[in-house]
């Protein structure tokens, strides 16, 4: 007895036409299920004659090999076709804002403070720092500030009791170091200082820091090399800088330091008042009064000093123009930075 | 201090250097120039003759004037009360250019005018209307006045530092300019001639240590009037009001020669000049019309019957001179720099004088001084300067000779300055300095008084060499390079940390009003005041941080910001007492209002304030590697009594978290709420040492289990407790976290309900459920027992 292979069916064309997952599954199920039509041409093999099985047989598998082959394709065809369905669907606006983990901020004078920390620190400079709320001998006297000298007026001092004010600068730093510690001393001292004095240009309290070096033989060369270290690596290094006779009781030769201006390289601008040159910082050589009142030997010590306002740093480096913004704390400031 | 460079050309050649130049170079010398200000020429305008002066015919506050100017005669329509036939006065002619009109021929009520007689403040130099200038008689007319008014100048702001005195006057930035361009300088004179004469008053000085020296001049027979014109001129541009010719003069060779001096008027002299130490309480009515009080520690020049002057500080009223004054009586001396400067502080009472003695004078130069100053009275107000010796020096003044290597400048500057350069540089100062064995010995100028030792030398020596060709070089220091202080590196890692978490960082002013500062901690005993502060807003420094975040938050709810979380690092400063240095603390506090996210489309908004914070807290205890706990606290009265905790850090209480009370908030008019929180960073950094110390642990690597448990309690039982004693039931208990907390009708009166889960894990194996199951019971059995809880 022959196999009537019609009774196959034409699933090719029924493959081709299935256009979803749930029509190709009943198509394999027609064909290949239990009394699909393929499996049932193998249970008519067993009525066919020894000698025809095995050719016949072939022929069988190959037709479920052939319904299996293009079933895969057709599957994966559709599977694709409905993924890429489901993919459009799934679209998302994907310029919506993030979660809102936003950022904080510092304050622009942490910002400045750390940079002068980390530039000074790495160049072998110890971080000192002392009380905001100190005496006379440490703030004054032992600076070469006598009661009696003029000098005193050159800054508008916050009195707690007659011998007891709100630092004026840093510098007391440098007094107390120095009676603590033998040289070699190398240090940077930054922190608040206060002075009454309230406008446009200067708050009641501002941020100042103070360096100091201390050994045999260190010169005023030195100090020139100190302070160009700092402008080229918190300003850049094209910065001329120029540094101009001044005074300070505490410090003699005296110097004030200017360097080119940030804002307009040196060509003159509003910001420079056409000069050219922007005043960053005091210093000098350690007076040897001062090395007097701290009991180091001025013979055979000698050392520097240079003080500057971070606010300042931070004017110049951001373009700020009313110092009094940083005390405000408006956060739309804030956020800035 | 103002001057005009061509007061300045007087005594130097400035041909060929512009204001610029000058004005760079001595800035690069150490005088700083801060400001120039320059006069101006005016087109058109003459010196002019006033022929007549008749009635506008139509305006009864108008005259009309012709005028000449030697070759043609102007018809001027005036307005100026002072005008009068025969003056020689400043015409404008048509086409001048004044600071704020231009001339030109008008109609002025219908009469012609044909330029403008000119006020002083019409030409820009002072801002008094009291009518035109009248120059003096002798004016040459037709002349530009331009050279007659002393314009075509430019005045100098100059910032002089406290140990210059010597540049507080002409001659002394003149010296500086001689230096600095290599030019000559040719000094003032003139000849003092004096005549015999009667002198009637004596001069004993009682306190030669604040008065050595003291020398009189008399003049007699003078006329007081107006001072011509060149003189007034030098005054204006100075920034001085011109009085009358004898204090003129004063105020010019106070501005000349840096050297005080006071005209009494002889007549009103009883007996002599007496300097001698103020009476306790004793009164004087000072040149500004005040009334001081003095004490016996002030100098005063007086008289047999009364003080007449506060030394070195300001005359008094009664012996001044005046128009009616005829002789005059000049104080040319030197008084104790400290002594001026005690007196002027305990009277808050400046002058230039006062100034200029405090800084020191040219003590060597006031017998010349005297003389010429004498002789400049002489030209400009007449009289007889009467040759008798008053007055004198008490105690010998001098300066010390310095002692300065040249290998030890060189030493300190870094330089490789020859000692016969230093020895010119010095010499170009007028500071006299020779070699003798290898040393430089200067004897400085008796108006250089603050060469006092080898660094004034130095300095001198840097200065001319030029701080600008000094050599740049790096300090070598045998010294180890230092770790960053642990509180540095704390706040460092904090703010960087609250930054990542969306926090600002605010600095403020370290103090605060008194009144504000007691809404939150009235124990002002502790409390350090200023005696001097800004305002009473800026009085006393905070002894706590957050008060000064609440203004914060007010200054940006006034901007429309509503999403606020500030923070601050700073210290806070209780006082022990008031003669003593106080306790300084660094704080952290932290303040927030309005929704912790701002407004996002994904609903994630609604946070609850107080712990979002608190959660920021742990991550910064969690950080630091300290053991923390929080406890609820109904301790502060400015916060919620049920929204507040302690914070503990290793057991120590370090500060709080709180919900701000209504009340403060209603009474701060802040619009909502606010949780505050503030704490010492000590303990956090103290434990930042421990870190480097701390061993790891071992942990399970076996899986780990967890069970969920949910419990009725008490309602004042706090879950931290709960979950502290759940933890310590069991070693193999790693974990256990509260994920549900309510509290509702149906679970009876004062109670509520948590649920937690329970981590579970072995360190040698898997854990069995029947294992599990008997930690399990074991914790509700100890919570049964411990918080009387029920299992829900």
């Amino acid at each position: 007895m022959a196999i009537n292979f019609d009774t196959v069916g034409d699933f090719k064309s029924e493959l081709l036409a299935a256009d979803n997952s749930t029509i190709l599954q009943e198509i394999k199920i027609k064909y290949l299920g239990k009394k699909g039509t393929i499996s049932l041409l193998n249970k008519e093999l067993g009525s066919v004659a020894p000698e025809e099985r095995k050719e016949l047989g072939e022929k069988i598998t190959a037709i479920r090999i052939n319904f299996e082959t293009l079933y895969e394709d057709r599957l994966n065809d559709i599977k694709k076709r409905e993924l890429d369905k489901k993919l459009e669907t799934d679209s998302i606006d994907v310029t919506l804002s993030g979660y809102p983990f936003f950022k904080g901020s510092k304050h622009p004078i942490s910002l400045v403070y750390d940079e002068v920390v980390e530039i000074f620190s790495a160049a072998g400079y110890a971080i000192a720092t002392g009380p905001e709320i100190e005496d006379d001998f440490h703030n004054f006297e032992a600076l070469n500030i006598p009661k009696t000298h003029p000098s005193r007026d050159m800054q508008d001092t916050f009195y707690i009791h007659d011998d007891i004010v709100l630092r004026t600068h840093t510098s007391p730093v440098q007094i107390r170091t120095m009676q603590n510690q033998k040289p070699p001393i190398k240090i940077i001292a930054p922190g608040k200082t206060y002075r009454a004095d309230y406008d446009v240009t200067h708050t009641p309290m501002f941020h100042q820091v103070e360096g100091l070096v201390v050994d045999k033989n260190i010169t005023f060369a030195d100090l020139k090399g100190a302070l160009r270290l700092f402008v080229s690596k918190f300003f850049g290094n094209d910065l001329p800088i120029r540094l101009r006779p001044s005074y300070f009781p505490f410090t003699e030769p005296s110097a004030e330091v200017d360097m080119g201006c940030v804002h307009c390289g040196g060509k003159g601008c509003r910001m420079c008042k056409g000069t050219g040159f922007i005043e960053i910082a005091g210093c000098g050589m350690v007076a040897p009064a001062v090395f007097d009142a701290v009991g180091i030997d001025s013979k055979v010590y000698s050392g520097f000093a240079f003080g500057m306002g971070l606010e300042r740093m931070a004017l110049l480096k951001y373009g700020i123009e009313d110092i009094r913004l940083f005390y405000e704390n408006s956060l739309k400031f804030l956020k800035q930075f | 201090m103002k001057i005009s460079v061509n007061w300045l050309s007087d005594y130097i050649d400035l041909t060929n250097i512009s204001v610029k130049e000058l004005s760079d170079r001595l800035t690069g010398a150490g005088l700083e120039i801060e400001g120039r200000h320059d006069i101006e020429r005016i087109n058109n305008i003459v010196t002019a003759k006033v022929l007549t002066k008749e009635k506008h015919p139509n305006a009864d506050k108008l005259n009309l004037c012709k005028v000449s100017d030697g070759s043609n005669e102007y018809q001027i329509v005036c307005g100026a009360p002072n005008v009068e036939a025969g003056q020689i006065v400043v015409l404008a002619k048509i086409g001048a250019t004044l600071p704020q009109i231009t001339i030109k021929e008008a109609k002025i009520r219908d009469v012609l005018s044909q330029g403008m007689l000119c006020s002083s403040s019409e030409l820009g130099l002072d801002d008094t209307a009291a009518g035109i200038i009248v120059l003096p008689a002798d004016t040459k007319i037709g002349a530009d006045a331009n050279d007659v008014l002393g314009f075509g100048d430019s005045v100098l702001e100059l910032n002089v530092t406290p140990n210059r005195p010597d540049w507080l006057c002409a001659v002394g930035v003149a010296r500086e300019v001689s230096a600095l361009f290599n030019k000559p300088i040719r000094l003032p004179k003139l000849e003092c001639k004096k005549t015999k004469g009667e002198v009637d008053k004596y001069i004993k000085v009682e306190d030669t240590d604040k008065c050595p020296a003291y020398h009189a001049r008399v003049i007699k027979d003078v006329k007081v009037g107006v001072s011509p014109l060149w003189l007034q001129n030098r005054l204006r541009a100075a920034g001085l009001r011109p009085i009358n010719n004898i204090v003129d003069v004063t105020n010019y060779v106070l501005l000349e020669f840096s050297q005080p001096m006071h005209a009494f008027d002889y007549d009103k002299l009883n007996g002599g000049i007496i300097v001698r130490n103020a009476k306790d309480g004793e009164e004087i009515t000072t040149l500004d019309g005040k009334e001081r009080k003095l004490d016996k520690d002030m100098l005063v020049i007086a008289d047999e019957k009364k003080a007449l002057a506060i030394a070195g500080v300001m005359g008094g009223l009664d012996s001044s001179v005046t128009d009616d004054t005829k002789n005059i009586l000049l104080e040319i001396a030197y008084f104790s720099p400290n002594h001026v400067r005690r007196t002027s502080k305990k009277l808050s009472l400046a002058s230039d004088s006062s100034y200029r003695y405090e800084r020191g004078i040219d003590f060597g130069a006031c017998v010349a001084v005297a003389d010429y100053a004498a002789a400049l009275i002489q030209k400009v107000a007449g009289g007889e300067i009467i040759d008798v010796s008053l007055g004198g020096e008490f105690k010998k003044l001098s300066l010390k000779n310095v002692t300065s290597e040249p290998s030890e400048i060189n030493k300190l500057l870094g330089t490789d300055i020859k000692a016969e350069q230093m020895l010119t540089y010095l010499n170009s100062l007028h500071i006299e300095s020779r070699l003798e064995g290898g040393k430089i010995i200067s004897t400085p100028p008796t108006f250089r008084v603050d060469i006092e030792r080898e660094s004034d030398i130095a300095e001198e020596v840097a200065r001319l060499f030029g701080y600008n060709n000094i050599e740049t070089t790096i300090p070598c220091l045998d010294i180890d390079p230092e770790q960053l202080p642990l509180n540095y590196k704390f706040a460092k890692s904090v703010r960087e940390r609250l930054e990542a978490l969306g926090f600002n960082e605010a600095i403020n002013y370290s103090f605060l009003g008194a009144d504000y500062l007691k809404i939150f901690d009235n124990d002002d005993k502790k409390y350090v005041k200023l005696l001097n502060p800004i305002s009473q807003d800026m009085a006393v420094m905070r002894v706590l941080i957050f008060p000064s975040l609440l203004k914060n938050i007010e200054t940006n709810w006034n901007q429309s910001v509503r999403s606020i979380k500030l923070y601050e690092i700073a210290a806070v400063y209780n006082s022990i007492s008031k003669e003593k240095l106080a306790i300084e603390k660094e704080h952290i506090a932290f303040a927030v209002m309005g929704k912790f996210f701002p407004i996002h489309w994904s609903k994630q908004s609604e946070v609850d304030n107080f712990f979002y914070l608190k959660g920021v807290l742990e991550n910064i205890f969690q950080s630091a590697h300290v053991d923390y706990r929080f406890e609820r606290s109904a301790a502060y009265d400015y916060l919620h009594p049920k929204r507040a905790a302690d914070i503990f850090v290793n057991d120590k209480k370090i500060g709080f978290i709180g919900e701000l009370h209504p009340l403060v908030l209603e009474k701060l008019g802040l619009k909502e709420k606010v949780i505050v929180a503030e704490m010492q960073t000590e303990e956090l950094i103290a434990d930042v040492k421990l870190i480097i110390q701390k061993k790891y642990k071992k942990f399970s690597r076996f899986q780990s289990a967890e069970r969920d448990m949910s419990i009725v309690i008490a309602d004042d039982i706090d879950s931290y407790n709960v979950l502290s004693e759940v933890i310590k039931t069991d070693v193999r208990i790693i974990d256990a976290q509260i994920f549900d907390n309510y509290k509702s009708d149906t679970l009876g009166e004062n109670t509520k309900s948590i649920a937690y889960r329970v981590q579970l894990a072995d360190m040698n194996k898997t854990l069995e459920d029947d294992e599990i199951n008997t930690i399990m019971d074991n914790v509700l059995k100890m919570l049964q027992t411990k918080f009387s809880a029920r299992l829900r």
